[in-house]
């Protein structure tokens, strides 16, 4: 049988599970803003491990990590730097912000800006940087499901319509069931990663040189510069491993589709719980780097980083399991995907076009308003994805150095009552001003450190500084009953 | 003017011999660049740098595991003070 006819059975097999489970998860249910958003705030211990595993663990770890372990070397280690911090992080911020979540029915990251600081303009503008920096989030999945589906699929498919026919299924399985339904496909999603991962991760080193021991020795003898600092780049130094490593595990949760997540928990000592078991996943990493890692001395000399876990996969192992391998690939694309879609339409919908465009509008026309929104949004990253390409590592941390800018208003809005509106709104307007700044100019990083921590020392200057000269009219959440946010 | 060359420079002539050069050189073979970046050390046939950042990815669980409990029995006990079930 055809090997490429084989593996695309597969890839469709999965693909299709993952679009039902995504379909029936929201059926029976009335599907209000609430719901839509947030699930309603019921959300047990291990659905919200899927659903946050299956925002974390995403095609950066399918083929970001592995492509960088195979062009840049040692550099890549900044995921392992960062990923324990960031839980570490989270442990002690997401609760915080569950509690205020339920007191005032928030559901966006806008919202507790709203909330908050009593601006509106603040909260759009932070839904508007939100929505700015999911779309080249949201490009990297695209992108890296369209290489699975291409080399999984030996070529039959053309990244262009497995890019267009898989967001299409995920477009329609948010605006059917939400939340609830990305969340549902994650268990499918995980299960299908972690065996990926873990089996894939072990077999290669041990399959090409008889060990993952004897694999280092051999890298090694053939290339010990790729193993430890800077690797093959020149610039990716220890300053830029350190200022990353901040970076992330402080930005990491300021995604704005972790905030919403985060909503969606039963209870915030489910979030302290998620908090100390997620790190185990993250195991899933150096498996990925040992694949990159292996890859450099099986096949050297690919043009693209990026695909050679997928190369690995194709050369060593039969058409079934490449298809297993790229099914798995697609639905840790669609779910991440989904969650950013509906996180950003609900933004635009909710922070932006109510307070800002139209300040009448009922709470079913909000609803309506986001659902079209996914669509718009949808063929935004399809078209960023089809004709641009920049790596996947390089667009996530892009992301990152913007929605990093977050974290003075979010942990200052929690634990401080000094910090005032101004001092916030000035602090942000600056950090996106210096990285994009930086960004753009092409200095990143910038004096050996990463943009994003250049920008976010601005950031917290500034906030510091009109903080202090500008009165604190209220403080805290506790002042700002009145505000209300509506569903 | 110059010293007599034998033809071989052995490495132990290049030891530094002044207890500060020799201070230096030690500090700068245990410091964490020196042993992250060396490929000699090997810890379970990884790379120290890799073997260090794996053993904290599990042992963050562990360390979180015991902060969540004496969280959750602070929170107890205080519910206990204030009288409330």
């Amino acid at each position: 049988v055809n090997s490429s006819l084989v593996a695309l059975t597969f890839i469709s097999v999965i693909v299709s599970a993952g679009a039902f489970i995504g379909f029936y998860a929201g059926t029976r249910r009335k599907m209000d803003l609430e719901q839509w958003t947030v699930g309603d705030r019921g959300f047990g211990m291990l659905l919200v491990w899927l659903l946050m595993a299956g925002e974390v663990y995403t095609t950066f770890t399918f083929l970001g990590a592995s492509g960088w372990a195979y062009s840049k070397g040692a550099p890549v280690l900044y995921v392992l730097g960062y990923q324990p911090l960031m839980y570490v992080v989270s442990f002690f911020i997401l609760p915080q912000v569950w509690e205020v979540g339920r007191k005032y029915r928030l559901q966006t990251q806008a919202d507790f800006f709203h909330v908050r600081y009593d601006n509106k303009y603040l909260a759009a503008f932070v839904a508007l940087v939100g929505i700015i920096f999911i779309v080249p989030y949201l490009q990297l999945q695209l992108m890296g499901l369209g290489m699975i589906v291409e080399v999984a699929s030996y070529g039959a498919i053309h990244r262009t319509p497995a890019m267009i026919i898989s967001f299409v299924i995920v477009a329609a399985f948010v605006l059917t069931s939400g939340i609830r339904g990305v969340a549902w496909v994650s268990v499918l999603k995980d299960l299908l990663l972690l065996f990926s991962a873990v089996f894939v991760g072990l077999a290669i080193p041990y399959i090409y040189f008889g060990g993952i021991g004897r694999m280092f020795t051999e890298l090694a003898r053939a290339n010990p510069a790729h193993l430890v600092m800077p690797g093959a780049t020149t610039n990716l130094g220890h300053s830029w491993y350190i200022s990353t490593v901040v970076l992330v595990a402080v930005g990491f949760y300021m995604w704005p589709q972790f905030f919403g997540a985060s909503f969606s928990a039963k209870s915030s000592d489910t979030l302290r719980r998620n908090a100390v078991i997620m790190p185990f996943y993250s195991i899933t990493m150096p498996l990925m780097f040992f694949i990159g890692l292996a890859a450099t001395l099986i096949v050297p000399g690919l043009a693209n980083g990026d695909l050679s876990m997928l190369t690995m996969v194709r050369k060593t192992f039969p058409a079934w399991f490449l298809g297993l391998i790229g099914g798995a690939g697609a639905l840790t694309a669609m779910v991440p995907a989904g969650v950013m879609i509906l996180t950003a339409a609900t933004l635009f919908a909710k922070n932006i076009c109510r307070p800002i465009l139209w300040p009448g509008m009922a709470d079913q026309q909000v609803t309506k308003l986001a659902k079209i929104t996914v669509l718009v949004i949808t063929a935004a990253a399809l078209c960023s994805a089809i004709y641009s390409s920049p790596t996947l590592v390089a667009l996530l941390l892009v992301g990152y150095g913007g929605v990093g800018q977050f974290f003075p208003g979010v942990v200052l809005g929690l634990y401080s009552k000094r910090a005032t509106m101004p001092g916030v709104f000035a602090g942000v307007v600056t950090g996106e001003v210096v990285f994009v700044a930086l960004a753009l100019s092409k200095h990143d990083p910038a004096m050996g450190l990463n943009a994003g921590v250049i920008a976010l020392c601005c950031n917290l200057g500034v906030v510091a500084v009109v903080s202090l000269l500008t009165t604190a009219q209220r403080g805290g959440f506790d002042e700002h009953s009145h505000v209300s946010i509506g569903a | 003017l110059f010293p007599a060359f034998s033809g071989v420079i052995h490495r132990s002539n290049l030891v530094p011999r002044s207890s500060s050069a020799q201070a230096i050189r030690w500090r700068n073979s245990v410091s964490a660049d020196s042993i992250c970046g060396n490929l000699l050390y090997r810890v379970l046939g990884l790379p120290f740098n890799f073997f260090w950042l794996i053993t904290w990815l599990l042992l963050t669980p562990l360390c979180m595991w015991g902060v969540y409990r004496l969280e959750t029995r602070a929170a107890d006990a205080h519910r206990e003070g204030d009288g409330r079930p």
